[in-house]
């Protein structure tokens, strides 16, 4: 299986390149025989990936420790649906699905515009198979997913999934953030090859519009499951830490969002020419920027990506992208130019216009914060890290004017905005935003957080802009047809998806960034060392320390606490009860030998963390223990030794048998049975005495308002990409227009 | 206002603009950022009272738990033999381990280095370490 999936590989290289010269032969000679063949191509190259990445699949769940990465991230032990996620968690079989999904995409889009963009075309194949192929190069030749051991070595059991990688967002995740990155290149492909041809209208754009939006979906939802995973998974208690490999995957997406909103301006008015074409081969180069950073441990990140060989191709074709993108857009310039000039300053067109370039400049400060140490380490000869704390006063504020332009936008005319206009438009969403501000002001202390009140007022505009624009266009719908309100909403978004989609990812951005401030800005975070009976508050509740709890299985030993959560209560009075959380760390058998017989159980390297969380509308009580391993340290060291020496006293005895018949001896005698209860043994002793354990407790409010908002975008989304129905369904009777326009007078 | 005249009233006032955003950022990053030191860099660099990011490897045998909460481990620079002791209270994240690459803020407490409470962060191991031992 494994020379099939290398021999795979290699044809895989092939087919781009034979990829890369049809179609650009074709497109020199004109011959669309060679253009048609350079797109079948791409299929055969979808299919073949899809076989090779189905191979090393059936590796992972037949436990085939001869392949390398099988040996490397699994084991018989671990549970077959993270067998099923644990080829995208190495190197290897990350680039594989890479190819995979890029063909996938890839033959999708030519698919659909085989019939038009036939001069474009050719060269956004050539350009999709080149990086394809790129992939595919170091798939086979840098990180093979197809390495073997030779049948002597191969191993009987894998090193198994690192435990922080078993969580069902990783089934999710990577693939979602690969999508995006490789959906990416077909904007950026389509691109290059309107810049190519001198085919530099909207028509590239309109045709692949919706692979951006697929990116942009793909790529927010994966970052999205990425914040979510952290947040219940990696113990530290938040959702974004400013990492730079989660800034990687925010830049490009922030890029790609400001091209889905400045297209509009060049499908309506044909301006923006060399704008959009510039973000989308920005967008497309800082996906495989971020790709860089994740896998060539330039920047230290909590993402471990160090150990890697892959930096130095990835900076040329980084070159290779940069360069070719500027002289293109040089050379082309005359053809870019734009048809048409911002009437007013007081228009929509302006209004994408700065919500772009506020944007940009977003990823500007990410990028250089991100890079700091770096260009530090370049001027100065010291690495200095800004760190996390450095983005507050730049993002925010620019989020900040992102909400508020979010908001007026939609509500502001084409061309130039009439005082009637603005007047009609915008006196309820301020007016309830200033509602907000006052009830803010008046009833809680969000005062003394200027930044997060700010977001809650603006966000509050933004909402009820959207909420008003959503009730316009209903009770035009209504107007026409006399459909019950919701039949006539959902009639109303069906039928103009691009427009509501979007104004429903804007209502989600809102809701998002209210429960980013809001957890961000008044979040308590504690820590606590307790033993049981032991309490502590916070933030107005009391964390009381029940029991500590330990069990063993299999796979792991797991330490952790109960703790009851009060509120209220004082001078003798017991509090009300709000919660009882149990959060636990796992520990999961090291494969090192120097471990020790009973150590190896007890490996902190091999640990992850169960946080225990009660997450609700108003805020989320989050809490997680760290176990005090130390208090069993000596019947770990004496357990090893006694167990040390009784093995070798039975190996003694059995040194005339086979290996096998040595395992069977040692088996019969009752070792494994006996080292497994001095383990059992051992894990009692921490329920038994109940040693003093560190806690992180966090209440943080509305938490639960982020996940809500990212879900409201994401269905944004996907309502703006869902192809609309046919244009004549659309029609309405005159009579009916009429109607509507007196409604809406 | 004359259409030319508008169009370079705007750009000015964007060139301002994005040139007020470039200093801060040059500014803040400067002012703000904390160097980050190799173990040899830090004993050849820290003051006392100052604060600094310290990146290295943790030194195998080196953890030793104090109590629940408190610990002092060595970090080695990969480049040299040159260690630094570290005494951290705070969160441990999951992954800490000897032989695996962390980041600690510590301050330099005239001689002896203490970890700020929470703010060692360690490389995630799994992923996408070099093949070892492997034939193709």
């Amino acid at each position: 299986m494994a020379q099939l999936g290398r021999a795979i590989l290699l044809l895989d290289l092939g087919v781009c390149l034979y990829a890369v010269v049809a179609s650009i032969y074709g497109a020199r000679t004109r011959q669309s025989d060679w253009v048609d063949s350079g797109r079948r191509a791409v299929y055969c190259l979808a299919g073949l990936s899809v076989i090779a990445f189905t191979i090393l699949e059936i590796a992972f769940i037949r436990n085939d420790f001869s392949f390398k990465v099988v040996a490397d991230t699994s084991s018989t032990t671990i549970p077959t649906f993270y067998k099923l996620t644990a080829p995208w968690s190495s190197q290897q079989g990350s680039l594989l699905l890479w190819v995979t999904l890029s063909s996938l995409w890839s033959s999708l889009v030519l698919f659909i515009t085989r019939k038009r963009l036939r001069e474009i075309a050719p060269y956004a194949t050539a350009v999709l198979m080149g990086m394809a192929g790129f992939f595919a190069a170091l798939a086979a030749f840098a990180a093979n997913p197809f390495a073997t051991f030779t049948p002597a070595l191969t191993p009987t059991n894998g090193a198994g999934l690192d435990p922080l990688l078993m969580h069902p967002s990783m089934m999710f995740h990577p693939p979602m953030l690969y999508s995006g990155y490789t959906l990416m290149a077909i904007p950026f492909a389509f691109a290059i090859g309107a810049l190519i041809t001198g085919k530099l209208g909207s028509e590239w754009i309109r045709d692949t519009r919706r692979f951006a939006l697929a990116a942009w979906l793909f790529l927010g939802v994966g970052i999205v499951l990425g914040a979510r995973w952290s947040y219940t998974e990696l113990g530290w208690g938040g959702y974004w830490g400013w990492d730079a490999v989660e800034n990687a995957a925010l830049m490009p997406w922030l890029m790609i969002t400001a091209f889905i909103h400045s297209i509009q301006i060049q499908e309506k008015r044909g301006m923006l020419k060399v704008w959009n074409v510039s973000l989308v081969l920005l967008a497309g180069t800082l996906a495989i920027f971020g790709t860089f950073l994740v896998r060539s441990g330039v920047l230290d990140s909590i993402h471990a990506f160090g150990a890697s060989t892959l930096g130095v191709p990835f900076v040329i074709l980084l070159a290779i992208m940069a360069i070719g993108s500027i002289s293109l857009v040089l050379y082309r310039r005359e053809g870019l130019r734009t048809e048409h000039r911002i009437d007013s300053l007081l228009s929509r067109e302006a209004m994408f216009l700065l919500q772009n370039l506020v944007l940009v400049a977003m990823v500007f400060v990410i990028f250089w914060i991100t890079l700091f140490p770096l260009i530090s380490d370049a001027i100065t000869g010291t690495k200095v890290s800004v760190g996390p704390p450095a983005f507050t006063p730049f993002i925010v504020p620019l989020a900040l004017i992102l909400v508020v332009l979010a908001g007026a936008g939609p509500m502001i005319s084409w061309r130039r905005a009439t005082v009637a206009n603005l007047r009609q438009h915008f006196i309820f969403p301020v007016a309830f935003a200033f509602l907000v501000l006052i009830l803010l002001l008046v009833l809680t202390d969000a005062a003394t957080k200027p930044l997060a009140l700010a977001m809650f007022t603006f966000g509050s505009f933004l909402i009820a802009s959207v909420t008003q624009e959503m009730y316009r266009g209903t009770a035009a719908r209504r107007a026409m047809t006399n459909d019950a309100w919701p039949v006539a909403w959902l009639a109303l978004v069906r039928r103009n998806r691009r427009r509501y989609g979007g104004y429903m990812a804007h209502f989600g951005l809102a809701v998002m960034l209210i429960g980013v401030a809001a957890s961000s800005s008044f979040q308590h975070s504690r820590n606590a060392t307790l033993t049981p009976g032991q309490s502590v508050s916070n933030d107005g509740y009391v964390f009381h320390y029940v029991r500590p709890i330990a069990t063993t299985t299999a796979e792991r030993v797991s330490f952790g606490a109960v703790i009851d959560v009060t509120k209220g209560g004082g001078g003798g009075k017991p509090g009300q009860q709000v919660t009882t959380l149990r959060t636990e760390q796992s520990f999961y058998p090291s494969t090192n030998a120097s471990d020790g017989i009973i150590g190896r159980f007890f490996d902190s390297s091999n640990a992850d963390s169960t946080i225990g969380l009660d997450a609700g509308p108003l805020r989320d009580i989050w809490s997680v223990v760290s176990a005090n391993l130390q208090p069993l340290a000596k019947d770990i060291n004496e357990g090893d030794k006694y167990f040390a020496g009784y093995l070798n006293s039975l190996i003694k005895d059995s040194q005339h048998m086979t290996v096998a018949q040595q395992n069977a001896y040692i088996s019969s005698k009752g070792f494994w049975t006996l080292r497994n209860e001095a383990v059992e043994g051992i894990v009692s002793q921490y329920t038994k005495h109940g040693y003093p354990v560190e806690f992180l407790l966090i209440v943080a409010p509305l938490v639960t308002w982020l996940w809500v908002g990212a879900f409201i975008i994401a269905l944004g989304g996907l309502i703006s990409m869902w192809p609309a129905p046919l244009a004549v369904r659309r029609r309405s009777p005159s009579v009916a227009r009429s109607r509507a326009a007196r409604e809406l007078v | 206002m004359d259409p030319n005249r508008k169009r370079a009233v705007r750009l000015t006032v964007a060139l301002t603009a994005a040139l007020v955003l470039a200093t801060a950022l040059v500014y803040v990053s400067f002012s703000a950022g904390r160097d980050e030191f190799t173990a040899t860099q830090l004993l050849n660099r820290a003051k006392p009272g100052g604060q600094y990011i310290l990146a290295g490897t943790v030194v195998d045998g080196s953890v030793v738990h104090i109590n629940s909460s408190t610990m002092t481990f060595k970090v080695i620079d990969p480049h040299s033999s040159k260690t630094v002791a570290v005494r951290y209270s705070g969160l441990v994240p999951d992954p800490f381990a000897p032989g695996r690459a962390v980041m600690v803020t510590v301050n330099d407490s005239g001689g002896s280095f203490v970890g700020q409470e929470n703010s060692l962060t360690t490389k995630c191991p799994s992923k996408y370490q070099t093949a070892v031992g492997a034939s193709d």
